[in-house]
This record gives structure tokens, sequence and C-alpha cells, in this order.
């Protein structure tokens, strides 16, 4: 027996709005409580701006790294991965897609395995490359804003994101090169255009939301991850601390902790986040559709 | 420039995409490759183009083997099926990027490019994107890329195919024309046998990697050298009728249970020589058979398809079925009994087994 239509839709609208209505309800209690003394469920008991007051003074004391110095670091090192991740995944991408040469079926199985890997496993090994890293002189810790690319520096951890991150963007951008016409590019070819220059004048022109979905996707990866900074930096006091490690601060044994201010920095770090996907959602949308499509 | 194929052959893993092919493209021809889907055409064209690399044999174009020329240093253009126009670019981007590639100074660009979209008629279109443009002003932008460079080669692959029919048909022309007056070697790649006869100087017809003839129109149409192109070339396609060649009394007959004809000497001869047995086909096109009502062969009407111009009637011979051109003003209804006269010079014969054509003369 069928439903009828109007039946059907009202049952899924059902199971869309119950699961999304709780998430719905935890963002809604986060923005109560930052701007709370104290609450109630989702009931505030009197309205304060204390909670944010981080932004203009330091909650745990001066040897602290301030907001904005930990904001500035996440910047840098989402603005670096997704670079990074942009640059190398599309060069790869095009190569895999469009060049034959000998192990290329074995090097996209590889990535596939590496990027369903799970990276806790590699956390200890990737420590003490890290560590021996930090003993080389300059790039080691001697950069000037990404600190280095050794341990306990802003570039050190945009490292290893990028690389939990490149089979993923490898695989999303060959599914947009895939779509392209050889048509096109041999065109290309014929008319006097190197490799390099179909790559860069003809196909990434052709790509550009793929590029766009896999740029947001990074930084989003990169601006909320917590592990990896937590793992290959010195922690939430060390001046490479990010966003989420800057949030460990307000949850420690010895105080109370304050939930209210959890939330206000919860929220601050939810910011860039939201304006993005207000922005991108659409193309957000893309990088799974163009992404199924490279499948083999 | 001259264009010549020594024993060319292309391998993917063990499928032969084209099988030993040799063949030449004089100075200024207008050669089309013709074949249906998967013959091998395509991949003909692009070794031309320097896209694919021969697997054997080699390409000339005059008295140098390029085999190993990259396709920028061929002096070719190429006009693609889907005409591969860079969708960022504007027109006038598109046709200009081969002088770009060549670091030609702007004001020249500037001027052959409007020369070359004058001379297509898409003067007025440069500002454009190619997603703002019709198909025929999409493909007029492909061929103005493909001719900015001045080529010495000009491959379209599947020029019409993407055009409407009345579109097809004034391009079929406009291309022969231009390319006469360009007098640009020209190879083009179609599977379709009217494109090919209409507008080609020499047709090379290619089934399953193999070249099966390589002539002019007419002598394709009328002489075919074997039993695919015989059938391939041709709409309505040429009927087929098996048949048993026998000899009584120096008289040569066509026979089978429907039909007896009886063959001038001479062809009759000639077929019993180049024949392997005597149980050969007999080929005759639809406007080689007249129908009427008195006399000749006895088949029965099995449809009347009226196309303006005359009628084409389908009869059962026995069991195979035989298409007829019959003037308008001929009148027959389905199961009516009527007759089937041959025209003798216009009749060609083939080998049942090695299919090839018993009228010419041996190579």
């Amino acid at each position: 027996m069928r439903l009828p239509q109007k039946s059907r839709a009202a049952l899924a609208y059902l199971v869309l709005i119950v699961p999304s209505a709780l998430i719905v309800l935890g963002f809604l209690w986060l923005f109560i409580t930052s701007f709370s003394t104290r609450t109630e469920g989702l009931r505030s008991l009197g309205w304060t701006l204390r909670n944010w007051s981080f932004l203009w003074e330091s909650p745990f004391g001066p040897q602290y790294p301030s907001i904005w110095w930990v904001t500035l670091n996440t910047l840098v090192m989402s603005l670096v991965m997704t670079l990074i991740v942009v640059v190398v995944s599309s060069m790869t991408a095009y190569a895999l897609s469009r060049m034959k040469f000998t192990g290329r079926k074995s090097f996209l199985s590889l990535t596939l395995i590496l990027h369903a890997f799970p990276s806790v496993t590699l956390l200890i090994p990737i420590y003490f490359v890290l560590i021996w890293v930090s003993k080389i002189p300059v790039i080691g810790r001697g950069v000037p804003l990404l600190g280095g690319l050794g341990y306990n520096t802003i570039g050190g951890v945009a490292l290893v994101m990028v690389a939990f991150q490149l089979p993923f963007g490898i695989w999303v951008m060959k599914g947009f090169f895939d779509n392209i016409s050889w048509d096109m590019e041999r065109s290309a070819l014929i008319d006097g255009a190197s490799r390099f220059r179909v790559w860069w004048q003809i196909m990434m022109p052709n790509i550009k939301p793929g590029i766009a979905a896999l740029s947001i996707f990074s930084f989003i990866t990169a601006w909320n991850a917590y592990l990896i900074p937590l793992t290959f930096t010195a922690g939430r006091a060390g001046k490479s601390a990010v966003l989420s490690l800057y949030l460990q601060n307000f949850i420690s044994e010895s105080v109370m902790t304050e939930w209210n201010a959890v939330a206000a920095v919860g929220l601050f770090q939810l910011i860039p986040v939201v304006i993005f996907f207000l922005f991108t959602q659409q193309v957000l949308l893309n990088i799974y559709g163009g992404g199924k499509k490279g499948g083999v | 420039m001259k264009i010549v194929f020594k024993h060319l052959c292309k391998y993917f893993g063990r499928v032969k995409a084209v099988d030993n092919l040799n063949l030449e493209v004089g100075d200024g021809e207008f050669v089309a490759l013709l074949g249906p889907s998967g013959c091998g055409k395509t991949t003909i064209l692009l070794m031309i183009a320097g896209i694919y690399k021969p697997s054997k044999g080699f390409i000339y174009f005059d008295q140098r083997v390029i085999n190993d020329v990259s396709p920028k240093d061929r002096k070719i253009g190429m006009v693609f099926q889907s005409y591969a126009l860079y969708p960022h670019m504007t027109v006038f981007n598109n046709i200009a990027y081969p002088l770009k590639l060549k670091k030609v100074p702007r004001k020249e660009t500037k001027e052959r490019v409007q020369k070359v979209a004058d001379m297509m008629g898409i003067g007025e279109l440069l500002d454009r994107k190619p997603a703002q443009l019709s198909g025929g002003q999409q493909q007029r932008v492909a061929l103005a890329r493909a001719l900015i460079k001045e080529p010495e080669i000009l491959l379209l692959d599947e020029p019409l195919s993407n055009l409407d029919a009345r579109l097809r048909i004034m391009m079929r022309s406009e291309l022969k024309r231009l390319q006469k007056d360009l007098g640009i070697t020209t190879v083009f790649v179609t599977h379709d046998q009217l494109e090919a006869l209409t507008m080609a100087d020499k047709v090379a017809v290619v089934n399953s990697g193999y070249l099966q003839q390589f002539s002019g129109p007419d002598e394709l149409y009328n002489h075919p050298k074997n039993l695919f192109v015989a059938g391939f070339i041709g709409s309505p396609p040429i009927n087929f009728i098996s048949v048993s060649l026998q000899k009584s009394d120096g008289r040569f007959l066509l026979k089978n249970r429907d039909l007896q004809i009886e063959l001038a000497k001479e062809i009759g001869l000639k077929a019993e020589n180049n024949s392997t047995s005597s149980e050969i086909l007999l080929g005759i096109r639809p406007e080689h058979i007249t129908i009427n009502k008195k006399e000749g062969i006895e088949t029965e009407v099995y449809v009347v398809e009226p196309l303006g111009r005359d009628i084409l009637v389908s009869v059962k011979l026995g069991k195979s079925m035989i298409k007829v051109f019959a003037s308008p003003s001929f009148k027959a209804n389905i199961g009516d009994r009527v007759k089937l006269n041959f025209n003798l010079d216009k009749i060609m014969l083939f080998d049942k087994k090695s299919e090839k054509s018993l009228l010419l003369d041996k190579d």
C-alpha cells in the first residue's frame, strides 16, 4: 500500500525536523547561555555581556595568549592548510585524471585507503617526525607567523592537517577533472599549449566550483580541528594554541567550569563557519555531487 | 600538404583500433573517413593530430615522418565534434588562444581574429561567451579557432553531427566551398555516408580498423569493392539477394527459387572467374529496379512509403524484402502482385565467402 502524496511529504518532513530540532536547540542554548549569567534550560536568569569579556581581557592572566592571537593562529593555520591542499590536490588530481603512468591505479587506491585510515593511529609516529623536523634550523622553528614546520608550530600542525586532508582533496578534485571533456584538452594541446598550461589556463578555470568547494571544506576542517593541534602543540597555554584549544582553558580541574564563557567562546569560534556556510551552501552541496562521479 | 599513412596500426591493449592502414591524402584534397561508430576513424584523426601515437607504422606529412612530432608543431587545425570551445573565455579569446600561445603581438592578433571571424560570419559575436551562442555559431567559432593558425592541414571530427537537419545541409555546402577556397588539405570523420559522399573529393571507408575502400564518391557508390561498402553506402540501402550462378549452353544464369536472370556474357565470365563457389550474392540498388504490373519477376507489395519526389515500395520476393523506387504516379496497395525488372547494367555480384565484388578486376 502506498501512502498518498501529502502524507508521504509530511512523513519526510517529520523525519527531517526531529533530528534538526535537536541540533537547533543546542545552538539556541549556546546562544542564550553566552549572554546569560545563569540559565535554566533555555530560560535565561539574567542577561550579561560578561561572558564575552575574553574579547578584550585575558581571563586567565597575561601568561596565556590572548583570544586575538589565538584567532590569528587558527586563521593562519587554516589558510595555509587550505592553500596547500587545493594546490597539491588539483595538480595531483589532474595527473591522476589525465595522464597514464605506472602505478596510477595503485596510487589511487592507496590514497583511498589513507583517507579511510584512522588518523589517531598515526599520531605518535608523526609526533616523532615533527620533533625531528624541529631540530632542522630555520624551517624547524624559525619562520615568522608560521613558527616553522616542526613540533609546536602552526606550520607543523598545518602540514599534518594537509597530509590527512589530501586524500579526500585529491579524490574530490579528480571527480571534477574527470567531468571535463577530453576534447577541450586536446584542442588546447593542438592550439599549442603545454601540459602545464592546459592545467592552469584551461582546466583550472573550468573546475572553479570544485576549487571553491574544496577550499571551504578544508578551511572548515582546519578551523574546527582539535585532536591534531592538541597533539602537536604544547597545548592551550602555548603560543601556538588554536581556538579549539583555547576553549579548553575554561575547563580545568582546579576551578569551577564557567559554562557561560565556554558557550561564548564556542559561539565566537562558530561565527566564521556560519558566515562561510551562508554564502557557500550551494557550492558545498556540489562537492558531494562532484566527488561521487569521480568514484571508480 | 600531403598526408601518407604507411602500415599504420594503433592498438589499445589487445584491441586493434587501426590495423595496417595505407592511405595517401593528396595536397589540397578533401578526404572523408567514413565508417560506423567505433570503427577507428576518430583514432586515425587523433593520430594525424598527434594526440595518439601510432603503435606501428608511419605517418608522413609530405616527405617527413611526424610520428614523434608534438601536436603544436604539426601545423594542424582541428574542429572537434563537441567543438571543445573554452567555456570560460570569450569568443575573441577562444579564437585568439593559438596566437596568444605563439606570442603574436596584440595588435596583429586583433586584426587576424577580426578577419577570420568576419570570414566565418561571427564578427559581431566576439564579446560573447560560448554558452551564449547557438550550435551553428559555436561551430563557426571552433572553425575560426582552427583556421587562425593558418594550418596546412585541417581536421574535422564529425563536424556536422551536432547541428540540426537544416543547418547541417547548409554547412555541408559551406564547408565544401570553404575548403575549396582555402585549399587546405582536409580530413574529416563522419559516420554519415551522405555527408561523406556530398562533401569529400575522396572517401575512405573504414570498418573495424581496416580500410575497406578509398575512392571518389561516384566509384564508391557504383563500384563498391566489397559487401560492406556496398551495404554501407546508399540510402535506402542496397538490396542483396542470394542466388547461384549457373552456366548452361554458354549462357550465364542467376537463379534461386523465386527468380531467374540471364547475365551478359562478359559479366558472367568475370563472375565465374572471380568466384570461389557458385553461391553468390546479387546486389542491386533500389533505383535500378523498375516496378510495373505487366511483366518481370513476380512479387508481392509489402508496404508503400511515399517520399514526395518518389515512392519507396517494399516488396517480398520469396523470403527476402526488396526496396524499389517507383514514380509517384505508381499506385499499389499492400498485397498487390507486382513485377520487377532489374537494370542489368547496374547489378553487382559478390562472393559469399570472401565478400569481395566479383565484377572488379583483381588487384
